[in-house]
């Protein structure tokens, strides 16, 4: 009988189990439009990349310690990372330093960082259901320039859906490989191998899945016309659209200023 | 064989392999962009969108980058949005060259257009963004300058620090040429490693682009009015591509309106088909009449509900999958439809969250939210338990007098043949018997052993010459534990607001010989309780040891057959898969016998002939058995089986029972099977541990 094995672990969430869930609470962020969420993330995410300056990083930094307050998310919610990840942010750090790319490396992996966080709190906040019916809003203009706007909602539905079922088929395959004692890979030839036969198992998996998909629709009565509903926009929507391109558009003007 | 032709909207075959692959390609690239800076897991999310180039349509390819575009912003951020575009455009030209069958020397040309023209954009892009260019062009120089410091202090090392010196000063300046290199380097190689790795599976992996046929014969029902009911079958022959024997062999039937029918007979019989036909399939020879069209999924036509009720949920929620595709929603009662099939206050719960057997009422309800004139329930309520399936059928036997709805139930379990107004046995293609009669007289399974169905009970017992030597073995020495749990317990997202244990107190000791059931309703713990017991989860209190020390220090040891066996296997062919679970010391054991493979197969009650056959090339229950013969290979002296039985008909239920009672009787193997079933498990697992919540009960 081991003593070790009972000896508390360190509370670790790892990448795969925690991604894309979300927060068991009731806020304003988590009643708001999936749609809001979106278009505030984009606008922010695509501001920040072309005017990556300290301005926007501090701009950035205060809505996301909004958002993070108002989700009620908390510390604990982001996932670690695998130690490696901080070994080769740190290693190159180090170099970078003296060589008086110091700052330029700190911003670019601080902006990084809070774009990710922005996403995560879109995730924590949005149930995945209603990602596709929010999308297939904001694409329904390009339905003007004869954009196949049904089909793409359907297969990002279909997408979103099955998304997770992957992670749990990844889970799988990789504790196969684990319980496989033989499973030593040497040379390049054995690794193209293995990497080969990982994927024919997940693309077979794939495919079965994609097979039943399509009949369980044709069991439906085949594509659908989604229904492209008004969504209900309240006030928290609002004040969410208001900061965040109000947010943007600092970042902008900064920019164009030279701040 | 493709069916890439056809114009316009996306098919559902189409729409659901693009979605499919678009799913893989973002698991992916999510994977590749929250782990280090691993450039080479990222290239792989573009094999999944070269299959869609070289199978579907472009269209196809366009509606999958849409939806991986987005799924992948939102999940993995900016940059890993823009991999999944670059990814299927290069994804996207390499399958539509493999599709037309070139090669080296196409692949080479489509490097010499493809690499400068995205040089090209990615210099015209940073132009636009002048700030990102600068901040990047100060990191990447300024780390280049402090990697040259550090190796000059390393003597012998001047030449190379003098160059990368040089280099950081000319990354300020010229830019545009350090990027052009990058991307001239980058964009063939990704050509030329996407086509390799596509050949090399499809090679494996007949990425089947034939139209379902069920969908072609509902399109071609399309514009018809309404109207499956009454049908009548003469003399209808089926025939699938590469069967030996025909499905159907001259069918004659016919089926009227507000008829309770149930169809009965082995697996391989033509039930499965039948249905099919009934739903439009259509037919190599006789003919099918009905005065209107099918009518599949329409209002007042014709459902069908399948085996396999875990992939019919198409919505997210459970009130998305009843309205999904319905044309008026607000004429469907979705609380009282739910109401109906045992599932009151489900309607916002998660599709994903819901056990098989709540699957398979939701596919009930989805199918009565369109009042069909005709449901075809083809072992419908296989997932739920005894209980809730003889309520489930009274509610079918109920719909001919409730809705005027014909039902045809088809099913392995003769009980559900009491209600019927009429009992249909099928053989080999053939009906057997067609009876109206309203005391079918069925005969009740044989005391303790429910796979002893009329026609498997033979085969059963020619399987196990040693049934009953299980008396004989001697109980009254308890043999050590290999396997002892105690006080076992396992909180999943420790630390993290989605924290919830899911076992805890988990006592259990595991001899050699012996044999244990684990049972719990879905989401009671025993998955992972499978995964804790082959040391892949390590408890967060208590121990799982063998032997004395922790089985997560030594994986493997235990073996664990999952319940997707294609995940477990790993190889191209069944020998190669054998051979490698086996492992080298099982290897080298049977070094001199050629027929190494052949012998677990017939172990597991495979014929060895299957040994030269592709993974991909077997039905869903062979590879599992084969999943089940690598492990017995690999000669492990604790195996544990998660829901080894689910979706095989009862005959080969009892096969698969009494190859592992031999099994276990002759090398000592000590088995734990998880499974929400009982029936039929008695003799192989004598003792039961029943989960509830995650706890023993």
């Amino acid at each position: 009988m081991s003593t070790a094995n009972r000896m508390p672990r360190p509370a670790r969430a790892d990448v795969g189990s925690v991604i894309l869930r979300v927060l068991p609470r009731q806020t304003p962020l988590h009643r708001a439009w999936a749609g809001s969420k979106l278009l505030a993330l984009t606008v922010l995410t695509i501001t920040a990349v072309a005017f990556p300056t300290w301005t926007t990083l501090g701009v950035l930094c205060l809505v996301t310690l909004a958002g993070f307050r108002v989700a009620r998310a908390t510390a604990s919610a982001i996932p670690r990372f695998p130690r490696a990840v901080w070994v080769v942010i740190v290693v190159t750090a180090l170099f970078a330093w003296p060589g008086g790319g110091l700052p330029a490396f700190v911003m670019l992996m601080s902006l990084t960082a809070v774009l990710t966080l922005l996403a995560a709190i879109t995730v924590w906040t949005t149930p995945l259901a209603d990602v596709a019916p929010a999308v297939a809003v904001l694409w329904s203009p390009l339905r003007w320039i004869g954009v196949p706007v049904n089909e793409w909602s359907l297969t990002t539905a279909l997408a979103v859906r099955a998304v997770p079922l992957f992670f749990d088929e990844l889970r799988v395959l990789i504790a196969a490989r684990r319980l496989r004692s033989a499973g030593r890979i040497r040379g390049v030839s054995a690794a193209w191998g293995a990497l080969v036969d990982v994927l024919t198992a997940v693309l077979a998996a794939t495919q079965r899945r994609a097979t039943e998909f399509g009949r369980a629709m044709t069991l439906r009565g085949g594509v659908p016309q989604v229904a492209v509903e008004r969504p209900h926009l309240t006030r928290g929507d609002v004040i969410l659209l208001v900061v965040s391109f109000g947010a943007s558009a600092v970042i902008v003007a900064a920019g164009i200023l030279g701040l | 064989m493709t069916a890439r032709g056809g114009r316009g909207a996306l098919s559902a075959r189409e729409v659901a392999a693009a979605a499919m692959l678009a799913a893989a390609s973002v698991t992916v690239v999510t994977i590749g962009a929250l782990l280090p800076r691993t450039g080479a897991v990222e290239l792989l999310g573009m094999i999944p969108l070269a299959i869609i180039a070289d199978r579907f349509r472009i269209r196809a390819l366009v509606a999958a980058l849409a939806a991986a575009a987005v799924t992948c912003f939102l999940i993995g951020g900016v940059t890993a949005g823009m991999v999944v575009i670059g990814s299927g455009m290069v994804g996207g030209v390499v399958g539509s060259a493999h599709r037309r069958g070139r090669g080296a020397w196409t692949m080479a040309a489509i490097s010499a257009v493809l690499a400068p023209t995205s040089a090209l954009a990615a210099i015209g892009l940073l132009l636009l963004l002048p700030v990102s260019r600068t901040l990047t062009i100060d990191a990447v120089g300024g780390t280049v300058v402090g990697i040259a410091r550090f190796l000059s202090s390393f003597p012998g090392l001047g030449p190379v620090t003098r160059a990368l010196t040089d280099a950081a000063a000319t990354v300020g300046t010229a830019w545009w040429m350090w990027v052009a290199v990058a991307v001239l380097v980058a964009v063939p190689c990704a050509v030329f490693t996407s086509w390799r790795l596509l050949t090399a599976i499809l090679a494996r992996l007949d990425w089947i682009s034939v139209a379902d046929p069920l969908e072609s014969a509902h399109l071609a029902d399309a514009g018809k009015a309404v109207g499956p009911l009454p049908v009548e079958l003469h003399g209808v022959r089926v025939q699938y591509p590469r069967h030996a024997n025909p499905a159907l062999d001259g069918v004659d039937l016919r089926i009227g309106t507000g008829e309770f029918l149930v169809v009965e007979g082995p697996n391989g019989s033509g039930k499965s088909t039948l249905a099919l036909v009934l739903a439009g399939l259509a037919v190599n020879d006789g003919n099918v009449e009905r005065p209107g069209g099918v009518g599949l999924g329409a209002v007042g036509g014709t459902a069908l509900l399948t085996q396999r009720a875990e992939v019919g949920a198409l919505g997210a929620r459970v009130v998305d999958d009843i309205l999904w595709g319905v044309d008026d929603p607000a004429s469907v009662d979705v609380d009282e439809l739910l109401d109906l099939v045992g599932l009151p206050t489900m309607r916002d719960r998660t599709t994903a969250s819901l056990s098989g057997g709540q699957l398979q009422r939701l596919g009930l309800a989805a199918a009565l939210a369109r009042r069909p004139a005709l449901l075809i329930a083809d072992e419908a309520t296989a997932m739920v338990d005894a209980a809730g399936r003889a309520e489930l059928t009274e509610l079918l036997a109920d719909l001919p007098q409730r809705f005027g709805t014909t039902v045809v139930l088809i099913s392995h379990n003769a009980a559900d043949g009491r209600r019927a107004d009429r009992v249909l046995r099928m053989r080999d293609g053939r009906v057997e018997f067609d009876r109206a009669e309203r005391a079918h007289a069925y005969r009740p399974p044989g005391p303790g052993s429910a796979v002893r169905s009329p026609d498997t009970g033979d085969l059963v017992a020619s399987l196990t010459p040693e049934i009953g030597s299980q008396d004989k073995r001697d109980r009254t020495t308890e043999p050590a534990p290999l396997l002892r749990v105690r006080g076992a317990a396992y909180v999943h997202a420790l630390g993290t607001p989605w924290e919830h244990r899911t076992l805890a107190g988990i006592d259990l000791d595991l001899g050699p010989g012996d044999g244990i059931l684990i049972t719990g309703e879905n989401g009671s713990g025993k998955t992972t309780l499978a995964w804790m017991l082959a040391g892949l989860l390590r408890p967060t209190d208590g121990f799982c040891e063998l032997d004395g020390s922790p089985v997560a220090d030594r994986i493997g040891s235990v073996a664990l057959a999952f319940q997707h066996a294609r995940l477990q296997l790993q190889k191209r062919t069944v020998r190669e898969d054998i051979l490698s679970a086996a492992g080298r010391a099982a290897r080298s054991q049977h070094r001199d016998d050629g027929a190494f493979a052949e012998h677990w197969l017939e172990t597991v009650g495979l014929p060895g002939g299957l040994a030269d056959r592709g993974i991909d090339a077997l039905s869903g229950g062979q590879q599992r058995r084969v999943a089940i013969a690598g492990i017995l290979a690999s000669q492990p002296r604790v195996l544990v089986l998660d829901e080894p039985f689910a979706g095989l008909d009862p005959a080969a239920r009892g096969d698969l029972v009494a190859t592992l009672r031999a099994v276990r009787d002759e090398r000592s193997l000590a088995i734990a099977v998880i499974s929400h079933d009982l029936a039929g498990l008695e003799e192989l697992c004598p003792r039961v541990l029943h989960l509830e919540n995650g706890t023993p009960t």
